[in-house]
């Protein structure tokens, strides 16, 4: 199950997301679904597709039970199938 | 790290099958490539069950009656990819064990056509 421990390195596509800092200010409070993951962006969508870069972006996501999750989105900018061995190294080393 | 893996092929599978009711082939085209990606990396296999939803030549998702034709011929299911053409023929009934000889399963299975 994706739960906020994992999350960074679970699936994100298909769950809810707000961004809630952003390097553009433009994009704070953009919320949506996310349909698509690269290494640098999601792909979230309401109405229409937006792509929003994960570095220097905060994002608020919506768990299966209804609570949230914040990610930075530095710590989840890899390749969608290199988070779950990769974002796993880069939390344990930005405690340590 | 391998659960996890699990987790994610399941979620995009559902993703996909989703993503092709509401008619976004393009999408759920991109979870089956994700998923297998991931089983990949981690040396996890897509069940079954999800890899008869996608097809073996292009890899693309299989929607019945719109993406893939489903006959059946001499015993066996023949789905045929709308969009390369490759057909995936699954035997029916019941399996051969590995390393054994098939033919007997086969000869047990009356096939229904001539």
């Amino acid at each position: 199950m994706r739960n906020k421990e994992n999350l960074h390195m679970h699936e994100l596509t298909g769950l809810r997301v707000r961004v809630v800092l952003a390097s553009d200010g433009g994009m704070i409070g953009m919320e949506g679904t996310v349909m698509n993951e690269t290494r640098e962006t999601l792909v979230i969508e309401e109405g229409h597709e937006r792509i929003v870069p994960k570095r220097g972006t905060t994002f608020e996501f919506t768990l299966d039970d209804g609570s949230t999750s914040v990610l930075e989105g530095d710590t989840i900018a890899y390749r969608p199938e290199d988070r779950i061995k990769r974002a796993g190294d880069h939390r344990r080393r930005s405690r340590g | 790290m391998v659960q996890i893996a699990r987790e994610r092929i399941d979620i995009l599978m559902r993703e996909a099958d989703l993503a092709a009711i509401a008619g976004r082939m393009e999408h759920a085209d991109r979870y089956v490539d994700l998923a297998r990606r991931v089983g990949m990396r981690y040396n996890v296999r897509v069940p079954t069950a999800f890899r008869r939803r996608f097809c073996r030549g292009c890899y693309r998702y299989l929607q019945p009656g719109v993406t893939s034709r489903t006959r059946l011929s001499r015993g066996r299911v023949v789905t045929t990819c709308l969009r390369c053409g490759h057909m995936s023929r699954i035997p029916l009934g019941q399996r051969a064990m590995p390393g054994e000889d098939p033919s007997p399963a086969a000869a047990t299975e009356p096939t229904d056509e001539e």
